[in-house]
């Protein structure tokens, strides 16, 4: 009888202590809101912010494109890859890795059915990192009515990367926006790679691959804006890595010309940098070996 | 009812510009001219802005790539008159004196829609690569300093005929 008494009476304790010290709580909370003028309040908002944009893969490809139009369907990581990734990391890097080879495959225009391959692959992934108003019925069908039109396809691709961005920050998901923006360039650069082939055998393609190296630090730049979090610290040391290898390329500079041109600014000049021997076959093995641990 | 608002606002804030809907696409607010060859490019940004706050995206310019920059801000009613933009390039020169190289950084506004004379549109193609940046700002006699407002920047591209590609 006095146990139960004595439960009784710490249980009424506990109820009314923590309501009691909730709402202290929240009264505080309140009164320091309530107690800011308009001066503290202009004083505690943010006042200036950056952010950093990463051209979408479909841009990168229509670039690539006319630079060599020569396919490679072996560059591509196998769809059937898809059943082996169980952490939400891996499904965030790898549903960035398929958004970047069904931009490539429908920039060279592989066709309707194997778009909806893809769109069957990442509706599966996406449900699992909260994309799930952009792979429905709505879309398959928009790609069996497009299906002959190969350019209204890579246009509808690109689309599909517009949705899944704006989903992605609409539910709060930067973490999974980083993996998957970051996933998706790697496999772009693998893509650059394989195009370009040996050192110097394809000089434009590997003076885009240079050209990557202002990408990499506005994706480092987005990356670091959602903060700090263990699932994206390997990543984080991965691109910092592709960072140093840059760092190695021989860079010349020339003054920056500005003109006008009937409304036009034409910029001319700047930095010029090129891959020796030795760097690009750093570079390229490095992206290799963390495309293959994150696709593996 | 001012302290009311200023809790909203500040949840808002804290909330890092969740709370309230989202701000609508770019080309939701400015329609791409595609009739004339313009295409939305994915690194066109909408943000939550309070009138008065200054917004700085950094974009990838793309050598021989033509692209248009403009701006629009609002709650439901987006007005270009409602935003200023400036288009800006970072260059780094080297200096060297009496044996010692040094390297300063230094801002060249390329386009300021403060000082256009008619159309607020930036446009530019590069001959290489370029990083550059877009700073906006809502401008701040049109609203209350509570108004939490939308910023659009529409990025639109198309190929250079002028230039070719490198």
């Amino acid at each position: 009888m006095i146990n139960k008494a004595f439960y009784f009476s710490s249980i009424l304790f506990l109820f009314f202590t923590s309501c009691s010290s909730e709402q202290d709580e929240m009264m505080n909370i309140d009164e320091t809101l309530l107690a800011m003028n308009d001066d503290e309040f202009q004083n505690n908002k943010p006042k200036s912010k950056i952010v950093y944009s990463i051209p979408s893969p479909n841009e990168q490809y229509d670039l690539l494109h006319s630079l060599t139009t020569a396919l490679i369907p072996t560059v591509i990581n196998p769809l059937s890859n898809s059943l082996n990734y169980s952490t939400n990391s891996k499904k965030a890097l790898n549903f960035g890795v398929y958004i970047s080879d069904v931009a490539y495959l429908m920039r060279y225009d592989q066709g309707r059915s194997v778009f909806l391959d893809y769109v069957s692959t990442l509706e599966k992934l996406g449900q699992d990192l909260d994309i799930t108003k952009v792979y429905g019925e709505e879309l398959i069908n928009q790609v069996d009515e497009e299906g002959t039109d190969t350019k209204r396809l890579f246009k509808i691709s690109s689309e599909n990367y517009f949705s899944i961005y704006d989903q992605l920050i609409e539910n709060k998901k930067g973490l999974e926006l980083s993996l998957i923006l970051s996933g998706s360039w790697i496999e772009t650069m693998h893509i650059l790679f394989t195009s370009s082939k040996k050192y110097n055998e394809s000089a434009e393609v590997q003076g885009y691959i240079i050209d990557q190296r202002l990408v990499l630090e506005n994706l480092i730049g987005f990356v670091e804006s959602f903060g700090e979090d263990e699932r994206i610290d390997p990543l984080m040391d991965y691109l910092r890595k592709i960072g140093n290898v840059y760092k190695k390329l021989k860079c010349e500079d020339s003054d920056l010309e500005i003109e006008n041109s009937e409304g036009t600014v034409m910029l001319t000049g700047g930095t010029s940098c090129k891959f020796t021997s030795n760097s690009y076959i750093e570079m390229k093995s490095l992206i290799m070996e963390i495309r293959t641990s994150i696709i593996s | 009812m001012n302290k009311f608002i200023h809790i909203l606002i500040i949840a808002a804030t804290l909330s890092g510009g969740y709370l309230f809907a989202q701000c609508p696409r770019p080309s939701k607010v400015i329609t791409p001219d595609y009739k004339n060859g313009w295409d939305e490019n994915a690194q066109s940004k909408s943000s939550q802005l309070l009138p008065g706050d200054e917004y700085e995206m950094i974009f990838i310019a793309q050598a021989g790539i033509k692209y248009r920059v403009q701006a629009s801000a609002g709650l439901k009613e987006f007005l270009e008159d409602n935003i200023s933009f400036q288009l800006v390039v970072k260059e780094v020169n080297r200096i060297e004196e009496k044996g010692k190289v040094q390297y300063k950084s230094s801002e060249v506004i390329l386009y300021d829609s403060e000082l256009a004379d008619k159309d607020d549109e930036a446009i530019i193609v590069t001959s290489k690569v370029q990083r550059l940046s877009i700073k906006v700002k809502v401008i701040r006699e049109d609203f209350p300093a509570t108004s939490l407002l939308c910023a659009v920047i529409l990025i639109e591209a198309q190929k250079s005929q002028s230039t070719g590609l490198r």
